[in-house]
């Protein structure tokens, strides 16, 4: 029987490396926080909104987000863009990505067929 | 109802530098509403907040850089001098205040002395304890605040430490530690006792306990001309524990350290057990009287022929002691020492 926490905790080392390349990947249209929330889920991501709408900030901080307030509805929102530079990110971190997973991919079957 | 949110709001953002708060807490109030339905009843709320999670943990992941004092980097350095730290300056207050108290005493009655001294004492050692906790602390924040700032040459495994030798014996940091502290916490109480010639046997006389009838011991001059060295040979002792604890294991040089400070009590112990007129006349008196000895001369014999017998039989135990140490120095184990 393996640690449930330790697996837990295990499985979110994994996913967090993730969260930024899954939110990059949403944001070619505007969104605000709620809907790329739902989107997201929508897809089966999961990602908190305690941990969601602080990354957005430091996305934009970091000048891969832009951003917009949206006071035409009663309610004020705050919509997300990728700017130029978050647009190149994605696309260095897609490439990564899919290097990641051919790796893995090789080294996980080559470890089933010895 | 509507109050929730403000609150929660404002936990988070005043944790937040404030060039950042109002920005933060207009999205963080957007968020909140898209999060909830039409007509929200405080249920909806709580759910929502919950959902947000603690309000310290989501102001760190509006934070942009990580915030600590010390780095995990630096911690186990941090860890060690600090213990050591606190050790040395525990034990160096400790022996301070208690000689100071001891030799000057402002209260006037035992009980008040006992607590004057025990107090004060405490005192001392927590607020030392204290200072050198800040003043550690300090120094290797400011070592890793500024340390990671001025980037210094990349490691090298040149600058690795030297393992340390094989086939030596270690001698225990903490048994040295010890060591210094009860020969200085010992030697000082028992170093003031004798100048005072405060030492008292007790014995029960007609039905009481009475502390020596208030004769001391010990004679007077005797005493006094005695304590110089006495004080002497507790520095050696504390020297030795010194040397052993800087040099960690055994050598030649602990072993001599270790041999003279053996040698020096000992020498001592005979030389005073064999001092004429050691004892107080008026003790001996007393002494005889009570036990119904046939006379002092008698009784004074006795106690020095049982005095002489301990201390034979602790310096044959110096002896052995001596040897077996130098034959471990100059024949170590084969078994290496991790």
């Amino acid at each position: 029987m393996i640690d449930k926490t330790l697996l837990e905790n295990m499985i979110g080392e994994l996913r967090r490396g993730t969260q930024i390349l899954a939110v990059l990947s949403q944001l070619a249209d505007n969104q605000y926080g709620y809907s790329l929330l739902q989107r997201l889920e929508e897809k089966g991501v999961s990602i908190e909104a305690g941990t969601l709408y602080p990354l957005l900030r430091r996305l934009e901080s970091q000048g891969l987000l832009k951003s917009e307030w949206d006071t035409t509805e009663n309610r004020p929102r705050k919509y997300y863009l990728l700017s130029d530079a978050g647009t190149e990110m994605y696309d260095q971190l897609k490439l990564e990505w899919n290097t990641i997973v051919k790796e893995l991919d090789h080294l996980i079957e080559g470890a089933k067929t010895k | 109802m509507k109050d929730l949110i403000e609150r929660y709001v404002y936990d988070v953002t005043r944790r937040l530098p404030e060039n950042t708060r109002a920005e933060v807490a207009k999205e963080l109030n957007a968020n909140i509403g898209d999060m909830l339905p039409e007509q929200p009843a405080e249920a909806d709320i709580v759910k929502v907040l919950t959902t947000l999670g603690e309000p310290r943990e989501l102001a760190a992941g509006y934070r942009t850089t990580q915030r600590y004092l010390i780095s995990p980097k630096w911690m186990d350095e941090y860890l060690m001098v600090l213990k050591i730290v606190l050790i040395v300056l525990a034990a160096i207050s400790l022996v301070f205040t208690l000689i100071e108290t001891l030799t000057d005493p402002q209260a006037t009655t035992v009980i008040g002395m006992i607590a004057e001294v025990f107090g004060t004492t405490f005192s001392e050692v927590i607020s030392s304890l204290f200072h050198g906790f800040t003043l550690v602390t300090l120094i290797f924040v400011a070592i890793d605040h500024y340390g990671s700032k001025c980037d210094k040459e990349p490691w090298s495994p040149k600058s690795l430490p030297e393992l340390p030798k094989d086939n030596v014996r270690k001698i225990s940091r903490t048994e040295s530690i010890i060591g210094m502290m009860m020969a200085t916490i010992f030697g000082a109480i028992f170093a003031y006792l004798l100048l005072n010639n405060q030492l008292y046997i007790a014995w029960f006389d007609e039905g009481t306990w009475n502390i020596g009838a208030g004769i001391p011991l010990f004679n007077d001059a005797v005493i006094l001309a005695f304590l110089p060295v006495y004080v002497a040979s507790v520095v050696v002792t504390i020297a030795d524990h010194a040397v052993k604890l800087k040099v960690g294991h055994w050598n030649v040089a602990t072993a001599v350290s270790h041999t003279i400070e053996h040698l020096f009590s000992i020498v001592l112990m005979i030389v005073f057990v064999n001092t004429p007129n050691l004892l107080n006349a008026a003790f001996l008196d007393h002494a005889a009287a009570f036990f119904e000895s046939p006379s002092t001369t008698v009784l004074a014999e006795g106690i020095a022929s049982a005095a002489t017998g301990i201390v034979t039989f602790i310096a044959i135990f110096v002896v052995i002691d001596l040897i077996v140490t130098w034959v471990r120095v100059f024949r170590p184990s084969r078994r290496s020492v991790k």
